[in-house]
Order: C-alpha cells, then structure tokens, then sequence
C-alpha cells in the first residue's frame, strides 16, 4: 500500500502514546508538552489527553497523541479503553523507590498481553534530579533496569521531570522506533502542514523544536 | 470549642519540643507552634511533593490579594457564634502573604485553655504517653492523637465557618441597600484573583476579562435569587430569624414541589448549600442512624496505615492545589532560619473523612476522585456530615462507580452512550464513526476510547471537567433530583457540543478523502484514530469553558429540546441492561478462561474467539430492547400530542 516515499518530501506521522506508571510519580506529560513544571499538579482523574508535535529530522514531522491517566491500581480495569491501538506507551516509574518498578513491570505485562503486539514500551525511571543530587536516594540500580529492559526488548530512559533532563531525548528515541514508513503517506504529509497552521490548535502548546 | 487551639498549642508544641530536641526551650503553651506540626508529621509522607515548598509561598503570596473587604468585614461575619479573634486569627491564617504566625494573638490564644470542651478527650489527651506518641527521635509516619484530631477539626470547622461568612458577605455585599460599599466590594472582588470558594478564577480556559465579565452579571443574579429564595422560605413557614441580611442557613427545607424544583435548579445560595445538600440527600436521617460512628471511626483510624492510607496520603496534597483553603501554609521559623510548613486543616480533615471511608467500606476503600468530592464537600460542610455524603453519594448515587473494579463507571458509560444514541442521534453517528470494526464491536462491551473521557463526569461528580459554579449547580440538582441529573448534565454537554463535534469530524473525513484516494480501506482505522483524538480534545476541553452556569442549566431543562424528561426510571432500566449484559459476557470469558486452565489469561483469546463471545452475548439480548426503548419516544410523543389537543380544546 505505502507509495514509493521521495525522502525529499515532507513527512508526517501521527501516533498514539499513552502514559502509565504509578501515581504520584510525577509523569512525564506536562514537563513535556507544556514545558512547565507544577509541584502541586492536580491528580488525574478519569483522562487526560495532549498532542505534541516534534520535528524529528529535517522533513520528518512526528505528531504524538498523548493519553494520560489515574495511576491507581484500580484505573486498570479501565485501561484497554485507554491502551486500546497504542503505538507506543511510556511506563514511568521512580527511581527513588524500588516497588515503583515492580509496578512498572506489572504494567509493562499488561501491556505485552494486551495491547497491539508491535507497541513500543519505554521503561522510563523519574526523578533523575534527586538521584544526581545525592546518589543516596537511588533505589533503583540503572544496570537492574536496563537489564530488564534490555531483556523485554524495551526502551529504557532516565529523566527528570522537574527539569527536563532527557526528556525530548527520550520522546525522540522513541519516535525513532516508530514505523514511520508504514504510518507516512506523502500527500497527506503536505497536506497536513498547510492544515495543522490554519486549525486551531486546541491545546495550547508549541512544538518543542528539538 | 473556643479553648481548643490555645490547647491544641500547648499539645502540639510539646511534641514540636521533642522532635526538635528543644523540649526544655519550648513553652508548654505556644499557640504558634499549633499548626507547625502537622507538616513535621507529615512532611515525610509527602515524599517527592514536598521537594519545594518555595512554590507554596509563591501561592501564598498570590493570595494576599484576595483580601477583598477589610478584615474587620470577616470578623463580623464569622463573628456570629464564634469568639471574634479566633475568627480573626483563622482569617489571618489564611490570608497574610508571608504566612508567619499572627503573634499578637498568641496571648488572647493562650487563655481560654481551661475552657477545652471536650472534657473527656482532653483527660486522655493530657496523658503524657498520648500526647507524646513522637517522642521518638525517628519521626513516626503518622502519629495522631484525638487530641490533636478534635484541634485540627475545630480549626477547620473555624475556616469553614469563615467560608462561609465571606459567601455570605459576597452576596450581602450586592445588596442594593448598601449600594455604595456594595460597589466597592464588587470592583474589589473584581481584582482578587480568587472566586469566592477560594479557587483561582482564570484556568487555561478561562480568561481573566471573560470571567469578570461573567461575573458582574452572575453575582447580581445570585443577590436576586437569594432574596427569592428567602421569600421562598419565610412563605414556606421555614423563615429561621430573617433580619435582613443575616438570614441564618437554614436547616430544614420545604417539601418536594415543582416550586421548590424550580428553585434549586436555579441555584441554591452559596452559603446554604451545605446544608441544602445535605438536607436533600437525606443526610439528617443517616447522621441519626449512626449516631457518634464517625468519632469511632475517627478513632479507630488514627495511627491507621494500609494500602488504602499511602494511596489518600499521596493524594491529599494533590487535592485542589490552586485552591486556597487547601493550600499549606509555609513560614521561616526565626530562630532556626527553616522553612516551615504547616498543614490547612481542610486537608486534615480530608485525610480523616477518606481515612475513615476506608475504614467504613473496605470494598470501596480509596479510590482517586474520592478526595475531590470530599475536598469540594468540606468547603460547604463539617467534616462528619461530609462523610456521611460520601457514604450517601457511593451507595445510592453512584453504586459501583469507585468500586475496586470500577465495572460502574464502564456501565455508566455505557448508559451514556445509550441515551446519546437515543436523544442526539448526530453525535451518535459521530462517535460510532470513531468505532471500528462496527459488525463485530458491541460498545457496551468494548467500551469505545472517548468513553474514555466522559469518565471522569461520573467518578468525580463533574469537578474538574465544568468550571466550578457550573459544577455547584449539577450538585444542587444531583442532590435534589438524583442520578438522572448527571446523564441529563451530560446530555447538554454534548447538545453544546453537537455543531463543533459534527464540523471536526468532517473535516476529519474530507482530509482523508483527499490524501489517500488509493488506499481507503487499508487507512481505514488510521483515519479513526485520528478523528478521535480530534474528538478527545473537543469533549475533553469544551466543558471546561462552561463558565455561564445558566445556560448550561437552560439548555439542560429547557422545555423543547431539553432533557429534563429523562427519566430516573428509564435510566435505571437502561443501567440494569447494560450491567447484566456486561456480567453475561464477563462470566463467559470467566468461563472460559478457567475450562483452559488459570495460566490462560484473557490475552490467549483469540481475536476470533473474542468476537464470537461478543455475538453471543449480544444475541442474549437481542430480542429484548434496549433500556431507552422506542416505545418511551412515542410515549412522550403521544403525551405532547395530548397536551395540544388539551391547550385546543
């Protein structure tokens, strides 16, 4: 199906990517999209929901659909509504508590029986802002992790999301495992340009220009 | 009650001395120090949260505009059954920018120690081993004595009381009799960046003009309705002592009539809702069945820790945060040059109301949404009677919604869609085109992803999704008329919504239609994963903007067009269909998951299997109609029908 693609012209795919991870752990949602930071940020309830638009190369535009939600145990009997056609899902979880990885792992399970087979799950530790303060308060080893990971076939990161450290990096990561190709369709990428500029945006974010 | 904080002082800082070491320095009686516990006991729970608190004094100093009348305003208003410095101090408390400790009131804070009401807890607080539960130097996780509980909710019952008073003075201030001050007040009010509930005003949906706007035109409406309400009441025989503008909250209602039905969907004055809520949904009755449980409950919850405790723990500070009755206090201590932090008593009595839930209903126990109904309850209630509405709101008005499973919220979603299918068939045929694979897709079952959105118009009672005085008035209907409310709320939402919805999805489709002229069916789905995070965003951002609490309740209940004959019956029919139908297909997959084995889970059916399950079940019910049947169309019909011949003849 997928047209003969002259690299040349502009790109454009969109994909869905849903958050999940512990509550609390401070997700890494509105560091990204809103580039801001509340302590105090109100717990979700029910969904969320936010686009980002990154420009992954020089005429590669990558449109995420981020889908977020309550970490509570219990929000997970809702969550195939949720993960249901994911292309990607970001598992957060704490490195300054171990048992936030074991609910990572529960959630990286569900994932893998539930969700489309070819979704791309990235492992993400937070708080990587205290654990380089004082390396202390590291509960979660980066080698046990990323050997986890490594062995689940799954992206791994460490980010803050207080400051934004490796944040971008990581969301490029993980558009970088996306098919693109497959989602790319060079008429509606041109398209999509001329019409994402004269739509109103409906969430009030700029693209992160990285 | 007015002795308990000089008390509530003397114990807290007698735990403060030991925690810090300084017990010899510490005075036994330091009014000041009341409040600074709570955070030392606390700040450890709080883990990652408490990381900053430089951004809590940036809150506070946004507050200190909010001081909209002059002190001495409040002081009257809170005056009417309180000790005037008291009032004054919990005032100050709340409201002084850099948050250090009102010292001249120390002294008069001192006295009135003996005075301790609640003799019986006092003797036991007074025990040394009680009151010193941290006198370890490792800070416990959560010490709490009955002591310090009575403390914090008589503080918080304080600020309650203020709340109050300042509603009420919000809308005395419009009176036309004092136009003068009135209109002083009202320009203030205008540059406060508060609403009169302690909210921040301006989101990033509403603008800061828009919602003046709206208010210079809504404020006089709250002062007409008010005055009717209380012409309402005295007619009623219900008049309390009405002397002008200190027409106490009353307690008591008239009974049920179309008046009064009128009456509350118009809007029930700020400061009576707490009662009004209350009264409707039965309250008194509960409270007098369960005479002195929530003291138990308090109790027997204090040193309580469990998975359900850490979950409310994470929560409480995420409860409301830009509000400022919610918003902790933070002071340097002089002598040691610390930031301190101290706890909003709210937030204390949210813990003990979710605490206690818990505690109460293990099947439920905590689940997130809960601290925001409590948390919107305690601004209008005391904290028993806000329990009680938690038990009232999670057993009869909202069963199954915060169970462990959260099967409530899929069936009410469920319910939803129904009614939309029902009463606006154009948004139906916007969201089913979102729905792919349709022959094989029963979306009672498979609930489609915008369900995903409308879920939190259930599990927290609109907070969050309407601005908050649309959210008040859902609850003054919700209260009054029961469930039905909700489908009827959510029903206009979407009326609102209809034309923008209806214009996305076909820009959607014509976008489509002209990029991929070769591949239509293989980009099939592509295409509704795009329309529906299209939709998301409508259905998830247009509530939000909702402002104009009036007209949503018009397009609501509006006689032609509206909703408001949406019936609680044809509602509980239609919950009853979709949650058998659901249990149906639940226990068949059950069934079939343990004939292979318990190592089998859901994931080992087959997309094949699954969709022969989903017929199936769907066939159980085919020959029966769904809750909202055709029948109730005509039946509506055939009664307008009647009531033209009637006006005819």
């Amino acid at each position: 199906m997928s047209a003969p693609i002259n690299t040349e012209e502009p790109r454009f795919a969109q994909f869905k990517l849903v958050l999940l991870g512990e509550s609390a752990v401070g997700k890494v949602l509105h560091r990204f999209v809103k580039d801001s930071f509340d302590d105090f940020r109100e717990s979700t309830i029910g969904a969320a929901f936010l686009t980002q638009t990154i420009l992954l190369d020089h005429n590669t535009t990558v449109k995420f659909e981020i889908w977020d939600t309550a970490g509570q145990e219990r929000y997970k009997s809702l969550a195939p509504m949720y993960y249901r056609n994911a292309n990607c899902a970001l598992v957060v979880f704490d490195l300054t508590k171990q048992e936030s990885l074991e609910k990572a792992k529960s959630w990286i399970k569900e994932l893998q029986r539930q969700a489309n087979s070819d979704i791309v799950i990235a492992l993400t530790g937070n708080k990587l802002d205290l654990v380089q303060e004082d390396e202390g308060a590291r509960e979660v080893s980066e080698d046990e992790a990323r050997a986890y990971a490594n062995e689940l076939g799954l992206l791994y990161f460490e980010v803050s999301a207080k400051t934004g450290q490796e944040i971008k990096e990581s969301f490029k990561s993980i558009a970088e495992k996306l098919p693109i190709e497959e989602k790319v369709n060079p008429r509606q990428g041109r398209r999509s340009r001329n019409v994402d500029l004269s739509r109103p945006n409906t969430n009030d974010q700029q693209a992160c220009g990285c | 009650m007015q002795g308990s904080v000089g008390f509530g002082g003397a114990i807290a800082s007698s735990l403060e001395g030991d925690r810090e070491g300084l017990a010899g320095s510490a005075k036994p009686v330091d009014g000041a120090a009341s409040a600074r516990v709570a955070t030392i006991k606390n700040g450890d729970v709080r883990n990652g949260d408490s990381r900053d608190s430089e951004f809590s004094n940036v809150n506070l100093g946004s507050v200190s505009v909010v001081s909209d009348e002059p002190p001495s305003g409040r002081k009257i208003g809170a005056g009417h059954s309180r000790e005037p410095s008291e009032s004054t101090y919990s005032f100050l408390d709340f409201y002084t920018s850099n948050g250090s400790p009102p010292r001249e009131d120390e002294s008069k804070r001192e006295e009135p120690v003996q005075e301790e009401p609640f003799l019986v807890v006092s003797k036991r607080g007074e025990e040394p081993d009680d009151a010193r539960l941290g006198s370890t130097k490792a800070i416990p996780k959560r010490t709490e004595s009955l002591m310090s509980t009575r403390t914090s909710r008589n503080s918080a019952e304080r600020i309650r009381s203020n709340i109050e008073s300042d509603l009420k003075s919000s809308s005395a201030s419009h009176l036309p009799s004092v136009k003068n001050t009135g209109q002083l007040k009202r320009t203030s009010f205008l540059t406060s960046d508060r609403d009169r509930y302690g909210f921040k005003k301006t989101s990033n949906h509403i603008s800061e003009s828009k919602y003046n706007a709206w208010w210079k035109e809504y404020s006089v409406y709250v002062v007409r309705r008010k005055m009717k309400w209380e012409k309402f009441m005295n007619k009623s025989g219900l008049s309390g002592h009405s002397s002008g503008a200190s027409f106490k909250a009353p307690s008591r209602f008239p009974p049920k009539s179309d008046d009064l039905k009128r009456f509350v969907r118009k809007g029930i004055p700020a400061e009576w809702r707490g009662n009004a809520w209350f009264y409707f949904a039965k309250g008194p009755e509960k409270l007098k069945e369960n005479k002195g449980k929530y003291d138990r409950l308090v109790e027997e919850t204090l040193n309580l820790v469990n998975e359900n405790t850490e979950a409310i723990e994470k929560d409480l500070h995420r409860t409301f945060p830009d509000n400022i009755y919610f918003t902790n206090k933070t002071s340097v201590n002089q002598e040691t040059g610390l930031v301190e932090e101290s706890e909003s008593p709210l937030i204390q009595s949210l813990r003990r109301v979710l605490y206690c839930f818990s505690q109460h209903n293990p099947a439920i126990g905590y689940c997130q949404s809960m601290n925001f109904i409590v948390g919107l309850l305690l601004i209008f209630m005391e904290e028993e009677k806000a329990f009680w509405m938690l038990v009232i709101i999670t057993e009869r008005l909202l069963p199954g919604i915060h169970d462990i499973n959260l099967e409530g919220v899929s069936v009410h979603q469920g319910v939803l869609l129904t009614c939309i299918k029902q009463y606006l068939p154009q948004v139906w045929t916007v969201i089913n085109s979102t729905i792919k694979d349709k022959q094989n897709t029963d979306i009672l079952l498979d609930l489609p992803p915008l369900s995903f959105c409308t879920t939190s118009w259930f599990m927290s009672i609109f907070i969050g999704v309407l601005p908050i005085e649309s959210t008040l008035r859902v609850w003054d209907c919700l209260f009054y008329e029961d469930t039905k409310t909700l489908f009827r709320i959510s029903l206009a939402i979407f009326k609102i919504l209809e034309p923008s919805l209806i214009s996305a999805a076909q820009t959607a489709k014509s976008r489509h239609r002209h990029s991929s002229r070769s591949s239509i069916y293989s980009n099939d789905s592509d295409d509704a994963d795009m329309v529906t995070a299209e939709l998301f965003q409508l259905i998830q951002n247009t509530p939000k903007t909702l402002l104009d609490a009036n007209s949503l309740m018009e397009t609501c209940f509006k006689k032609y067009n509206g909703f408001g004959h949406v019936s609680q019956d044809e509602i509980n029919n239609c919950k009853k269909y979709v949650a058998n139908k659901r249990q149906r297909y639940h226990e068949m997959i059950q069934k079939r998951t343990s004939a292979f084995g318990s190592d089998v889970d859901r994931r080992a059916l087959s997309e094949e299997e699954r969709r022969r399950l989903l017929a199936e079940s769907m066939g159980l019910y085919a020959d029966k109609k769904v809750g909202l049947r055709a029948s109730n169309w005509n039946g509506r019909l055939s009664g307008r029908v009647k009531r033209i011949q009637s006006r005819l003849s």
